[in-house]
């Protein structure tokens, strides 16, 4: 981290730069510049290069995508796979049947529990409890970290039971899996998912006895949004502001460019030019009532008043939706039935299809365009970080004014740790 | 992240080796000589090696943490990239000044790495088993690319002598020579003696 103070007679400035943002996988800094008190400029700078992953799809086979989609990240490699077979799915006209459905939302279950407990503990813990590093926390509170690997380590299993392995699964195919685990497999993992149900619990109870700043803006939050479930692999897409949309309208609302500062996109809404939010909390304050019972009552019983604004309140929105991830894989497993067939046969035509569902730290968005021999002529990646970039720079310059009396390495590790709850890694697909 | 993939944990007789060995390939199997480590683990596991633990691991993660238990010690086979030309082969305890495995240094994701495990391991108070490193120096490391005939011939030595390699690192005397050693591309000395080897500076 660097920063300084210069300024001529009668004005003064002050720079805050932090030149790589901590724990966070890609590369990523963060300038801000403060003169005579005013919050001048605020950048995220996004400096490590393009990835071009939409640009090396294109004249590859459609049953190609899902794992090389996979491959955009490894924390949350389910999402970006799962979103590219949902929206080549709509592009040929494909419906799995509900026992693949289930097992796809199980998979989603999987990736949320390894996700959110890495998150948790590891991430954002030790920001509350004034640590540099999970290590140092861990000194502190083995426990609480021995609960997080175990935690993590039984989503690693059921994901590398249903996907092939633990990172960047390769069983999903369009249509269905490619291989479908059997039920005594699954049940196998039962003891694991009821202990891991109980660890959810407290780990709720662990963070929402942290305390947080006191700062909550007016977001628009967006969110995918299923009339009967928790929202993670469909529908619509719904926001705070009164968007109720089909993700078919998802570029009409909203719209992503380029700016100077960051190899990553912006996004924002393409009426009003406004920052939106999707998270975590994001996905809790519009789907608040379709949490499994004992995750709903975990999160009632924190206290916060829903629907929260405080974005540093997302630790525990991510420690009931652990709650609800191992609940409804437990519920999955209990009623899992093996498949006759373990993907769908279908005939293969021109088509272009999308789809938006829910990783992790949000909600993101995939548009394919194939031709008659099944090969990709367009995509589109649209990930939840790249969407919430501008939200973040608001967010710093409404935070920064209520700090500027600290020192600049103070300031730093605040705006840092604002803005570790959006994100795990930056957003370069 | 990735999870070290467990598809091979016989041990072999139960006499045979009286410390357990765990070896562990890291890299990325789609840049040219960084993939040495797995591709060192894939030919054990295709010619049958049973005498040791064989994982694979293409990079640093948290998961790191589950191959310190049960072993007494564990060998990282990784690429490394320390100046001395193509296909050369060093051999050091981990924690090394002296040389960086690729996967598991600066360049992993996320900050995390072999320091990063360690110093979880020792904060969650998890014993540490032996550490060390089997690395292969690197010609070219792009995306798609081939491995280098020099590196190719040290995988060829390397999986050639690790009977000899798994009785230094397990059997008895298991607990003498365990110093930093350098082996020239090409040297069949491997594991046990080189001209240039030992190196007096040590690993740790």
């Amino acid at each position: 981290m660097t920063q300084g103070n210069t300024g001529s007679a009668g004005s003064s400035q002050r720079t805050v730069k932090v030149d790589y943002l901590s724990r966070v996988e890609g590369e990523g800094g963060l300038y801000v510049r403060v003169e005579n008190g005013q919050v001048r400029e605020v950048k995220i700078d996004i400096f490590e290069p393009p990835r071009f992953f939409e640009a090396f799809l294109r004249g590859r086979h459609f049953q190609e995508v899902p794992d090389i989609t996979a491959r955009i990240c490894g924390i949350c490699p389910v999402a970006y796979q799962m979103s590219s077979v949902h929206a080549l799915e709509a592009a040929l006209g494909v419906t799995p049947g509900p026992e693949i459905r289930q097992l796809r939302r199980l998979l989603y279950c999987a990736e949320w529990i390894e996700s959110h407990a890495l998150h948790i503990y590891l991430l954002q813990a030790p920001d509350f409890l004034g640590y540099d590093s999970a290590i140092a926390m861990a000194a502190d509170h083995p426990q609480e970290v021995e609960r997080a690997l175990r935690l993590k380590k039984i989503g690693n299993d059921l994901l590398a039971l249903l996907g092939g392995r633990a990172t960047h699964p390769v069983s999903v195919c369009v249509g269905g899996f490619y291989k479908v685990p059997r039920r005594k497999e699954l049940e196998a993992l039962r003891t694991d998912l009821e202990w891991g149900l109980e660890a959810a619990l407290e780990t709720v109870r662990f963070v929402a006895g942290l305390s947080f700043p006191d700062f909550a803006p007016n977001y628009e939050f967006v969110s995918v949004s299923h009339p009967d479930e928790y929202p993670m692999n469909e529908r619509k897409i719904v926001s705070s502001a009164g968007v109720d949309i089909e993700p078919t309208e998802f570029e009409r609302v909203f719209l992503e460019e380029h700016v100077e500062h960051s190899t990553a996109l912006h996004s924002k809404r393409a009426d009003t030019g406004t920052s939106y939010f999707v998270g975590p909390l994001a996905r809790i304050n519009l789907n608040f009532e379709k949490l499994f019972p004992r995750a709903k009552e975990a999160a009632r019983a924190t206290g916060i008043a829903w629907p929260c604004k405080n974005p540093f309140m997302g630790i525990v929105v991510r420690a009931v939706e652990l709650v609800h991830a191992y609940e409804e894989a437990l519920a999955i497993i209990a009623s899992y039935r093996e498949p006759a067939r373990s993907r769908e046969e279908f005939k293969v035509h021109a088509g272009e299809g999308c789809a938006a569902t829910e990783a992790p730290r949000g909600m993101l968005y995939h548009r394919y365009r194939i031709n008659d021999q099944g090969l990709v002529e367009f995509a589109k990646i649209v990930p939840p970080t790249a969407q919430n970039y501008r939200r973040m720079e608001d967010d710093l310059r409404l935070f920064l004014p209520g700090i500027l009396e600290r020192t600049e390495p103070e300031i730093a590790r605040a705006c840092e740790i604002l803005l570790h709850p959006f994100l795990e890694a930056e957003a370069r697909p | 992240m990735s999870e070290p993939a467990r598809q091979s944990e016989s041990r072999g007789d139960a006499g045979e080796a009286a410390v357990y060995l765990r070896v562990v390939g890291c890299g990325n199997p789609h840049a040219g000589d960084d993939s040495v480590g797995l591709e060192v683990v894939r030919r054990l596991r295709a010619r049958g090696e049973g005498a040791c633990e064989l994982l694979e691991m293409p990079q640093a993660s948290v998961e790191m943490l589950d191959l310190l238990q049960g072993a007494g010690v564990v060998l990282f086979v990784d690429a490394v990239s320390s100046g001395a030309p193509p296909g050369t082969v060093h051999l050091a305890p981990l924690p090394s000044s002296v040389i960086e495995p690729r996967a598991l240094g600066s360049l992993s994701g996320h900050g995390w790495g072999l320091a990063e495990m360690l110093g979880l391991a020792g904060a969650l108070g998890r014993p540490t088993p032996r550490l060390m490193l089997l690395g292969v120096e690197v010609g070219t490391v792009g995306p798609g690319e081939a491995r280098t005939p020099a590196v190719e011939g040290a995988i060829q030595i390397v999986v050639e002598k690790f009977p000899q390699l798994r009785v230094f690192l397990t059997g008895a005397g298991q607990g003498e020579g365990h110093d930093f050693r350098r082996f020239p591309p090409g040297d069949t000395t491997f594991p046990i003696s080189t001209g240039d080897a030992p190196i007096a500076v040590g690993g740790q």
